[in-house]
């Protein structure tokens, strides 16, 4: 049995994924990150997840790799010094998550521990879509460039297909990321160094206009952080709809409020933008994997962007499309595009990942 | 006034950052009769400015000190009466200015009269390079040469008609409001002219065309999503930051890039915007030359020229794999402008295997190309490969001309 | 940002309420000082600080180690001690402004730590021991414990009260003396007896005087003259020599400097005394000899520069930011009233001084001595805010909310 953790510094998630005739079967429990956690309480938390069963080995989701993590890590002592010189780009995760991690090392002696993070696949991009268009002494000093994200999702995706094809796959989570693969290896990534650039999520703007940070901060008399706060926190669906609601909530007003429609309307916007890119980038596309958490939630969304970009030669069955299968494919026989819907989550996802 | 009605001789003024184009067309014929450009207007380095004009065919090519656009209006004016005094064709019935960006104030061709000066007064700072320049001219036409109506036309107003679903951005709703924070567009004019140009051509009624319009240029580029004769997409947005990346100009970027910047170098937000529209794009890359002619001559054994090559297509075919998303599949894929219409292995790249797009250049025809509106597509390629070279300013006197009958 | 301060008060802030408890009923008389001090330094270390010390003149330092070396920030704290002379006047059961200063200038760098936010330098809160018109403890923390960092110090933030406001600086105080020596007895009224009192007369009339025409500065305030004290030895009139001291205190504003205003009364001085060729004047800066309550003796001058930051200056405008970004109605201003150290800090080191803190100046001497506890953790997250906002490693783009 394998135990994924996913140390969030909202709430802890731990997935027990064990293997059966039918694939990878994963339970999902869950902690509350407020209370800073301590070593009874990761404990206890780590017992409660795996049930009697004996942990094989465990391996944790973290979110940022930047430079330092092409690959999964193996999480020993000298991880954690290598980690640690990752706090200047993500201060804001990386010294809470040490902490987290520490814990954790000591609930689970004895069990190999192996690092995944979202942004190893993403280290394997083209230069000419990592970097950006910025005097050059900004990338040599800086190193800023793409991160991505999701990338363990997009790289279980291109591990389902062989390495001739070409494959766009999407992930439809608090972020959306679509990326174009092809023979197992990313050519785009939606998000880039931060999610200011990308698909708009709940609170955050996505793709903006460069000129208009300059006209607000001009206009509106505002700081770095302020118009930091503006774009990252303020706008999105929120800023769109003035609801401070999930956006599983938010997709259930779908096409009975006009601001709820008029949000989705630039969502499906922007997607359509990335899979346009991915399909330059890939000279067309063998299939399409559609997955993440909100992808439930988000069917009547989804199942408009297929009809947009049917003529690509999509042919789907009839929705709504159902299946036992954790990923299963929504087009028919002969249909020139493969569409498949993947559910799989990151417990399974890196334990699928674990196995190649 | 000495034309017949229905026709006229329209003098059209287009200006750069340190040029001024001006031309005299006969409509309806649009027949050029006086062509000009002032170069090196304002600039006090090496080299003195000089107009090149040409009347009926004959250039000549005159030197002067020209401080300013104004100067250089004075300059092209006299040389007109010159030539009025041995050609009769010469003469001019009314202005004709291009003017970048009007804000919300303006969305089409209008006529000048004392309150739309005051109104175009308050747009200024919306494009603090051209516009000023363009409203000083029409300043000047308007107190020297009353008699003559004057007519403003606009960058932007071929994009009014992109719909909110692709031109709002993800902002707070009143704050998108107060300010108008949504895609405004540019090169209207050209890419209005290459459509156009383009059903004309191929003997096609362009309100039946799906289109996409590249127009890139050794200044700024972009790209336009045409439909039902209608703009419904353009890759710069509210300011010509957006979208591609251009000789000067970063293009779409991560703002928590630009964010970080300014906080790590402590920079002011008029020195990031004058980075980001000055010193990135291919001479932020390259480093030697904002042209991308010079990196593509460099490409071979500079990796950083190679580079600025490769990101430049990049950019270009993700916009065309947007737009043809939501054109499904364009009939016409138009090539305009300097690097456009001038640089065969730009649009060769930009084209290679979008065969699933619809989109198949034919590599001779695209390398034999010299002028003239061309098609250089394969014969089974779904979509017409178009090379159209642009003419703002015929567009320009045909929409004055549209309003003054 | 504010939330997630909260988030760091909310696992401390009953801790915060005991320490507040302890604090109030301790004083610091000369009795009680050394118990004083030590609670605090007990408290520093119990919150985690990485480095709890104290130096000879009684600073108690605490500092919060950065992930990197760059730039320190410094919050200062005074201990206010009575005046030896003084009996311990009653400070007990009382939150008076400088014990809510200590309270929320050390629970801010415990809410840092809590947070996990990283810092780019260290944060030094240091607890420095004041006694009235002194200012020995901040100079000698300066010139010892804190000299190798001076250069890499951002800037200070006194934990001062300040209604949550941002405190720019305040008027100066000195205290000087006129000391007038020579032979009084000649030439007065000698059968009349008492021609100490008619030699100083004229004198203290003049001062007088002087004190009602004092400039005034737009932000600080006006200058200020009060006699504080009259001594005189050598009563006896048929003694040769004898002196007496007018002891003047000062409050002054910048235009002003304490040489300039020792020069122009001892010209003072000289004029009323002009026909008294018996006579010297000469003026001089006070001083006392303190002893601190860890047993150094420091000769102290009673000074406290005035100094006045502007707001445009970039420490104050981001320190400004910090709050109002963050829902703190805070707005720039002086105080009237009271002296700290940013007469040193600023006034003297030119290091980019502001106050902030809960209360008021006016309370005091009100008879109202007590701030709410609302309003001390308040104050720690606005300092956690100003300290981050400085020295902290800020994450654009990225919103805890959205990972």
């Amino acid at each position: 049995m394998t135990l994924v953790i996913d140390p969030g510094s909202k709430e802890i998630k731990v997935w027990q994924v064990q293997r059966t005739k039918c694939g990878l079967v994963s339970t999902l429990t869950k902690e509350p990150a407020d209370t800073a956690l301590d070593k009874a309480a990761c404990q206890k938390l780590v017992r409660r997840a795996a049930g009697k069963k004996k942990i094989d080995q465990a391996a944790f989701r973290i979110l940022f790799g930047g430079d330092l993590f092409g690959g999964p890590a193996q999480v020993d002592d000298k991880f954690f010094g290598k980690f640690s010189r990752l706090t200047e780009f993500f201060p804001f995760y990386v010294p809470q998550v040490l902490e987290t991690l520490k814990l954790f090392r000591a609930a689970l002696k004895g069990v190999p521990l192996t690092a995944f993070f979202e942004t190893s696949f993403f280290l394997g991009l083209p230069d000419e879509e990592k970097y950006y268009a910025l005097p050059y002494e900004y990338h040599a000093g800086t190193r800023i460039k793409k991160w991505g994200f999701h990338g363990i999702l997009h790289q279980a995706h291109a591990n389902m297909f062989g390495p001739k094809e070409k494959v766009v796959s999407v992930v439809f989570d608090k972020q959306t990321t679509v990326s174009a693969i092809a023979g197992r290896r990313p050519l785009s990534i939606s998000l880039g160094y931060t999610p200011l650039e990308g698909i708009m999520s709940r609170t955050s703007s996505g793709d903006l206009d460069p000129g208009i940070v300059f006209y607000l901060m001009k206009h509106e008399d505002l700081s770095i952080y302020a118009l930091d706060d503006l774009l990252k926190n303020k706008s999105g669906f929120f800023g769109m709809t003035g609801y401070d609601l999930d956006i599983a909530e938010l997709a259930k007003m779908y096409g009975k409020d006009p601001k709820v429609n008029a949000a989705f309307g630039v969502y499906e916007t922007h997607i359509l933008k990335y899979i346009g890119e991915a399909l330059a980038e890939l000279g067309g596309a063998d299939a399409f994997v559609l997955s993440g958490s909100y992808l439930g939630p988000l069917m009547p969304i989804v199942y408009n962007l297929i009809k947009k970009i049917s003529f690509l030669g999509i042919d789907t069955e009839l929705a709504p499309w159902q299946s036992n299968e954790t990923i299963f494919r929504i087009t028919r026989e002969g249909s020139a595009v493969r569409v498949y819907l993947d559910r799989m989550d990151t417990g399974a996802a890196i334990t699928h990942l674990m196995q190649h | 006034m000495r034309s017949r009605k229905g026709s006229g001789h329209i003098l059209v003024l287009n200006c750069g950052s340190s040029s001024l184009k001006y031309k005299i067309i006969a409509m309806p014929e649009e027949r050029e009769i006086v062509s000009g450009e002032a170069e090196r207007v304002g600039i006090k380095t090496q080299g003195t400015a000089s107009v090149t004009h040409t009347v009926l065919g004959a250039r000549r090519v005159i030197k002067a000190d020209l401080p300013d656009h104004t100067a250089a209006l004075k300059q092209a004016l006299s040389m007109i009466r010159e030539d009025a005094k041995e050609h009769k064709d010469v003469y001019f019935d009314a202005f004709a200015h291009r003017y970048v960006h009007p804000g919300r104030l303006f969305s089409k061709t209008t006529l000048v009269t004392g309150p739309v000066i005051k109104k175009l007064k308050e747009t200024l700072e919306l494009a603090p390079i051209h516009n000023p320049i363009s409203f000083g001219l029409v300043e000047f036409c308007d107190e020297e040469y009353k008699r003559y109506p004057q007519y403003v036309i606009f960058d932007t107003a071929f994009h009014k008609t992109i719909p909110d679903v692709y031109a709002s951005y993800a902002l707070p709703l009143k704050l998108a409001k107060k300010y108008g924070l949504r895609k405004v567009g540019f090169h209207g004019i050209s890419h209005k002219y290459v459509m156009h140009e383009a059903a004309r051509s191929l003997g096609r009624d362009y309100k039946t065309q799906k289109i996409i319009s590249c127009h890139l240029g050794t200044g700024g580029s972009s790209v336009c999503a045409i439909r039902d004769g209608r703009s419904i997409n353009n890759s710069m947005g509210f300011t010509p930051l957006e979208g591609l990346m251009m000789n000067t100009r970063s293009g779409d970027l991560d703002l928590g890039v630009v964010l970080y910047i300014m906080f790590k170098e402590n920079i002011s937000p008029e020195n990031a915007e004058e980075i980001l529209n000055k010193k990135s794009g291919v001479l932020g890359v390259f480093n030697r030359s904002s042209d991308l002619r010079d990196a593509i001559g460099a490409m071979k054994t500079d990796a950083k020229a190679d580079m600025a090559f490769n990101m430049y297509v990049k950019r270009v075919r993700s916009y065309i794999g947007f737009y043809s998303l939501i054109l499904k599949k364009a009939d016409i894929l138009i090539f305009t402008d300097s690097l456009g219409a001038g640089v065969p292995v730009v649009r060769e790249r930009i084209c290679h295997n979008l065969e699933s797009l619809g989109i198949a250049i034919d590599k001779d025809k695209n390398n034999s190309y010299a002028k003239g509106t061309a098609d250089i597509s394969l014969p089974d390629s779904g979509t017409r490969i178009l090379v159209v070279p642009t003419d703002e300013e015929i567009m320009i006197a045909r929409e004055a001309h549209k309003e003054m009958t | 940002m504010k939330t997630l301060m909260k988030k760091g008060m909310d696992g401390i802030d009953r801790q915060l309420m005991r320490f507040a408890g302890t604090i109030a009923e301790k004083n610091t008389a000369a009795s009680e000082v050394l118990g004083f001090a030590e609670c605090v330094y007990q408290e520093m270390r119990s919150l985690g600080y990485d480095r709890v010390d104290r130096d000879k003149a009684g600073n108690i330092i605490g500092t919060v180690k950065g992930y990197q070396s760059k730039n320190d920030m410094v919050l200062i704290t005074h201990m206010d001690l009575p005046h030896s002379k003084e009996a311990g006047t009653a400070q007990k059961n009382d939150l008076v402004a400088y014990k809510a200063g200590i309270i929320s200038g050390i629970y801010s760098a415990a809410i840092l730590k809590r947070t996990l936010a990283p810092l780019t330098g260290d944060l030094v809160v240091c607890c420095v021991p004041r006694s009235e018109s002194c200012d020995h403890g901040i100079k000698y923390l300066f010139e010892n414990y804190l000299k190798k960092r001076l250069s890499r110090i951002r800037g200070v933030v006194l934990c001062e009260p300040t209604d949550l406001n941002v405190y720019l600086g305040h008027k100066g105080r000195m205290e000087y003396e006129i000391v007038v020596r020579g032979r009084l007895n000649r030439d007065f009224l000698v059968n009349r007896g008492i021609n100490m009192l008619g030699t100083m007369f004229p004198l203290v009339n003049e001062l007088e005087k002087v004190s009602r025409e004092l400039p005034s500065d737009y932000s600080l305030g006006r200058s200020n003259l009060r006699i504080k004290d009259v001594r005189y030895s050598g009563y006896q009139p048929q003694e040769e020599v004898s002196e007496f001291k007018v002891v003047v205190d000062r409050v002054f504003i910048p235009e002003e400097t304490s040489s300039s205003i020792l020069t122009k009364a001892k010209t003072i001085a000289k004029n009323v005394y002009k026909g008294e060729s018996d006579l010297s004047v000469s003026t001089v800066l006070a001083r006392e000899m303190v002893k601190t309550y860890t047993g150094l003796t420091v000769a102290s001058e009673k000074e406290f520069k005035p100094w006045a930051m502007e707001g445009h200056q970039p420490f104050v405008k981001s320190a400004l930011e910090a709050l109002t970004e963050n829902k703190f109605l805070s707005s720039l201003g002086f105080w009237k009233k009271i002296v700290t150290e940013g007469s040193y800090t600023y006034g003297s080191l030119n290091i980019p001084t502001i106050g902030f803190g809960a209360g008021s100046e006016d309370q005091i001497e009100s008879a109202d001595k007590t701030l709410s506890e609302t309003q001390i953790k308040k104050a720690a997250c606005g300092l956690a805010l100003i300290v981050e906002r400085h020295i902290g490693m800020p994450a654009f783009g990225w919103s805890a909310d959205e990972i």
